[in-house]
């Protein structure tokens, strides 16, 4: 799953933030916690978790505005993220683990907008949508190793956009002919 | 003056109460142009799968915010309620099960009066793509796309479809199995 936009968006302040020296511990969700329950024996270990709320993205975009016009454009439509890496250890197959995550999600209101996976990953974006475009758009990626979780707040519309115009929705080299082609 | 009050404000509650029925949140699942493609089950295995799905109101907040930039594209979605996109690989010994799971889903479409605009079968490659119409328009469309041994693509799109636009909104969103749809209706319709 192609994130060329989304990732750096998301990175950036990141790298702000833990230059700053400050690392505050987020609200995540209960999603780790449907990890650490739902395969035991799985084991999580928090590798790092932290927390951008308005007045340090405010900082961040000031900082990417002297680089970044369209990244700060994207930037200014956040509100707040939320951000936990993991080491994982002892999961089932990564399809025991889509299709229970993916239920458990849409039980807590979490509406389904991406599943990915190939051999070695899996991708899962999820959103909930408050009123007047605002929301949250959840990130899952997990691999044999590591969990990460991305939780945005903010106006969603462009951000989803703009992923689903970089996604390809086919991988093989057949479509992406195909697609050139046009 | 005092009936002309009420009438206006009773008038106002009927108005009220008929938008409130014809626009109310209605269920996607509900409209004819939704197909429910079932259970991949028998696909998990794949070693690459990809599940998109966008729907109202996301859908719509997606199609205000492309208003100002990119007017094209809000054309485009205007009017659309889904957009579902299922692709997963195949291996080649799973010709047989593909084949029985579209031959499912176009028993199921017919039955339902959906009408097949496009049927392109190759030694290796299957691609049909299906329209419901509702009175004079447009208001589903799914696409089978197969490359046996290779990779396979449903796709359902549901809502105020325009056919001529569908190849654009390929090319915005890579919908895979939409992209030629212009050349091959002007060949097989």
């Amino acid at each position: 799953m192609s994130l060329k936009w989304t990732i750096p968006i998301l990175v950036a302040p990141w790298g702000f933030f833990l230059l700053s020296g400050c690392i505050t511990n987020p609200d995540l969700g209960d999603v780790s916690g449907i990890f650490s329950q739902e395969f035991k024996p799985a084991r999580l270990e928090t590798k790092v978790r932290l927390e951008l709320g308005p007045g340090l993205l405010s900082l961040a975009k000031l900082g990417i505005n002297l680089t970044d016009s369209q990244a700060k454009e994207y930037l200014s439509d956040i509100r707040k993220i939320e951000l936990g890496v993991y080491d994982i250890s002892g999961l089932p197959s990564l399809n025991k683990v889509w299709e229970k995550v993916s239920l458990r999600m849409a039980q807590e209101g979490w509406q389904i907008l991406v599943k990915s996976k190939d051999k070695t990953n899996m991708s899962l974006i999820f959103y909930r949508l408050k009123r007047k475009g605002r929301g949250w758009l959840y990130l899952i990626n997990l691999d044999q190793t590591e969990l990460v979780l991305v939780k945005v707040e903010g106006k969603l519309e462009r951000l989803i956009e703009k992923a689903l115009q970089e996604e390809r929705w086919n991988s093989s080299p057949h479509y992406r002919i195909k697609q050139s082609s046009f | 003056m005092k009936s002309k009050v009420l009438l206006f404000t009773l008038l106002l509650s009927v108005l009220r109460f008929s938008s409130e029925t014809s626009f109310g949140e209605e269920s996607v699942e509900n409209l004819p142009g939704y197909v429910d493609f079932g259970s991949m089950e028998e696909f998990q295995d794949s070693e690459e799968s990809v599940e998109v799905t966008i729907k109202d109101p996301l859908l719509s907040i997606i199609t205000k915010a492309t208003k100002r930039d990119n007017p094209e594209l809000f054309g485009l979605l205007s009017g659309l309620k889904l957009i579902q996109v299922h692709t997963f690989s195949l291996k080649k010994s799973q010709r047989t099960l593909i084949k029985e799971k579209a031959d499912k889903i176009t028993r199921k479409l017919q039955k339902r009066g959906w009408e097949r605009i496009v049927k392109a079968k190759e030694l290796k490659e299957k691609d049909e793509i299906y329209i419901k119409t509702t009175g004079e328009k447009i208001a589903g469309l799914v696409v089978l796309s197969i490359q046996y041994g290779n990779e396979a693509a449903f796709v359902n799109i549901v809502g105020n479809i325009n056919l001529d636009s569908l190849g654009k909104l390929s090319s915005q969103f890579h919908i895979p199995g939409l992209d030629s749809l212009d050349l091959k209706t002007g060949d097989e319709k």
